[in-house]
């Protein structure tokens, strides 16, 4: 009997990504993001520890505990249960991989609201937000167990069950790639909130007149936010004036969609936008040009593959593969310094998220955050969800600047913005 | 419980807007958490709280830290300087300072939560030949340390881990690689002897032998389970 308990000890490998998470992230850099659901009622933690219990055999990625191998990082099968707590901490704090059962992501609730608090390592936005639409739907079929029809309670959960590809292994093609090299860009600074505490401001706009707005300019959502962002930077912390480092806007792409994968672990990759302010008086539109003109040269699926190769290839590489865990680190680290340098500031568009019909009308509304360190102080994530848009910022920086400026556009091009906030600015300024 | 608000203009109508920023605000405040100015009441119902309050509480278990932080520098100091004041030959200071590192270095891997068992005798195959190779070089050297303390603990640790395999067998695999790694510092006695460092034979010989032997018994017994944990673990 227990061999066959023990010989049942499944475990995969990191994918391409994954591998540097566990090296780069601690307490003050969690690499650690939440994405939320708000339902239209309180939510009942004991039906919601339920729910959990039934979503978790559907994801092989999450029922997960990290290893340390000789060479390489692993997951193996995590046989214990994870466990649902009221949210009692500021957002996207570390998770210990050595705590918590030893399970890589929290599912907590507060209010109406659920939370999947995930470590990166395990999967990226898309995978979370299959994860918590499971978890969502399963929730709903035992809150609403007497007023829900036959076919929404048999209704399965998810399309696609435990897909661990390693879809960028999957998708490497040996070519020859140019090395990117990292240009330092503009950093925001100023005072910070406390230690360990994490400014939250969501903004709420309505989509429709967003789109048109975006729509009149001829660009996508994505890319005016982006040009935003840039312009509020350059409006409020760089004074309007020119300086040698660029505003570098970092924006991760699902991959998903170009290479037609379902995996639930990472895939993606990122682009950078930026503007390099030569002189002192332009104006949004000017950079709203540059910006979607930089957007279209990078967003090809040539582009993409090529960065795929680039780093699959420096994992594949001999030396790599043999130099013993501890030595990786070291390398990982170094590289990942130099590589958050070229950021000002990280914009994420988990795009419009869809939910089966029957569950809609139970459903108010997704957002999403993500962790910040010092040398990205904000991170700004876009969510749609029916007929709304929510911007949702972190920070570590005292004042709100960014934010106000942000908004304050978005008022003044005629759009009712409704405000939420954790509450650390009014007590931290 | 109130009203589902299905349709969503029916949350934007305001309590409280911003004159300044001309935003309305969701939150239980009377300021802009933006520009700080004060809101202007729309009338309507209070807003819900959307996030909780936050209690830090990390001060506690820090002052305990800090305490024993200043109490291992300040007996670190003044041996040193005692030391040096009275010195007559032999630096017996060293010793105090290698067991405070010692110490602190049990204690930290100790209240780290999850550890495997045999990762804490791994650290102490490490750290006491350390202590003990610094203790018998400060007061004139011996070779105590070599010839007695290293054989002797290696033979201890491949025991103890031994012991375990042989009490919790089913969790033979989580012990496998530090079995390994403690087997094989288990040789070092042998190579040591070799090399004429070592003098007295006997404990050395005795390591080796239990090294080997552990090293034996794991290719001999080895199941697919541990097979596969090695797999796992040395994967590349």
């Amino acid at each position: 009997m227990k061999y066959k308990t023990n010989s049942e000890i499944r475990w995969h490998k990191l994918d391409n990504t994954a591998n540097v998470f566990p090296v780069i992230s601690n307490k003050t850099y969690s690499s650690v993001f939440r994405v939320s659901v708000r339902l239209k009622n309180e939510i009942n933690g004991e039906l919601l520890q339920e729910a959990l219990v039934n979503t978790l055999p559907l994801f092989r990625s999450f029922g997960v505990k990290l290893k340390r191998g000789v060479f390489w990082h692993y997951f193996e099968t995590n046989k214990k249960q994870p466990k649902v707590e009221r949210e009692q901490e500021y957002p996207c704090a570390f998770i210990d991989p050595n705590s918590n059962n030893q399970f890589l992501f929290k599912v907590t609730y507060f209010a109406k609201r659920i939370n999947l608090e995930v470590f990166h390592v395990i999967t990226d936005g898309t995978g979370a937000l299959k994860f918590l639409k499971a978890l969502t739907y399963n929730y709903i079929k035992l809150a609403y167990k007497e007023i829900l029809s036959e076919i929404l309670l048999k209704m399965p959960v998810v399309d696609v069950v435990s897909d661990v590809e390693d879809s960028y292994h999957k998708n490497y093609r040996k070519h020859s790639y140019p090395r990117y090299k990292t240009k330092r860009a503009y950093k925001l600074k100023g005072d910070m909130l406390p230690v360990f505490t994490m400014g939250v401001i969501h903004g709420i706009v309505n989509m429709d007149l967003l789109l048109a707005l975006c729509k009149k300019k001829n660009v996508s959502l994505t890319q005016y936010i982006a040009a935003l962002l840039i312009w509020c930077i350059y409006k409020e912390y760089m004074n309007e004036q020119a300086n040698k480092k660029p505003v570098q806007v970092n924006v991760p792409v699902n991959l998903r969609h170009f290479f037609s994968s379902t995996t639930e672990m990472n895939f993606f990759s990122y682009i950078n936008v930026g503007i390099t302010s030569t002189k002192s008086e332009y104006t949004f539109d000017e950079m709203l040009d540059s910006v979607s003109g930089q957007f279209e040269k990078q967003l090809t699926k040539e582009n993409l593959s090529q960065t795929i190769s680039s780093n699959v290839s420096t994992e594949k590489n001999i030396f790599v593969r043999f130099s013993p865990l501890v030595l990786k680190q070291l390398g990982v680290k170094i590289a990942y310094v130099s590589s958050t340098k070229a950021n000002t500031v990280v914009l994420s568009n988990l795009g419009k998220i869809e939910v089966c019909d029957g569950f809609k009308e139970y459903i108010d509304g997704f957002e999403a955050l993500i962790g910040v360190s010092k040398s990205e102080p904000i991170k700004c994530t876009i969510c749609s969800f029916d007929n709304r848009i929510i911007f949702s910022f972190t920070s570590i920086l005292r004042y709100p600047y960014l934010q106000r400026a942000f908004f304050r556009h978005l008022s003044d091009e005629g759009l009712e913005v409704r405000l939420e906030s954790n509450g650390v600015y009014y007590e931290n300024m | 419980m109130k009203g589902w608000r299905s349709d969503w203009k029916a949350t934007v109508f305001i309590m409280k807007t911003c004159k300044r920023c001309r935003l309305s605000i969701g939150d239980e405040t009377d300021i802009c958490p933006l520009c700080r100015t004060v809101l202007t009441d729309m009338g309507g119902e209070n807003p819900d709280t959307t996030y909780p309050e936050i209690e830090v509480n990390s001060h506690k278990y820090n002052i305990i830290k800090r305490l024993f932080l200043f109490v291992s520098i300040l007996s670190a100091v003044v041996s040193t300087i005692t030391n040096y004041m009275t010195y007559n030959g032999v630096m017996w200071s060293a010793i105090t300072i290698s067991a405070i590192i010692y110490f602190w270095v049990i204690i930290f891997y100790s209240i780290k939560r999850n550890r495997n068992i045999t990762s804490h005798i791994l650290v102490q195959v490490i750290c006491v030949p350390i202590l003990a190779v610094v203790m018998d070089n400060s007061v004139g050297y011996i070779g105590w340390s070599v010839n007695n303390v290293i054989p002797e603990i290696m033979i201890l640790a491949n025991v103890a881990v031994l012991v375990l395999v042989f009490v919790n067998r089913m969790y033979w695999h989580t012990y496998v690689l530090n079995q390994i790694v403690i087997a094989i510092c288990g040789l070092i006695p042998g190579i040591l002897l070799l090399c004429g460092v070592i003098t007295a034979w006997i404990p050395a010989v005795i390591a080796t032998a239990t090294s080997f032997l552990v090293l034996v018994v794991m290719i001999v017994f080895g199941d697919k389970t541990i097979k596969s944990e090695l797999k796992r673990r040395f994967h590349f």
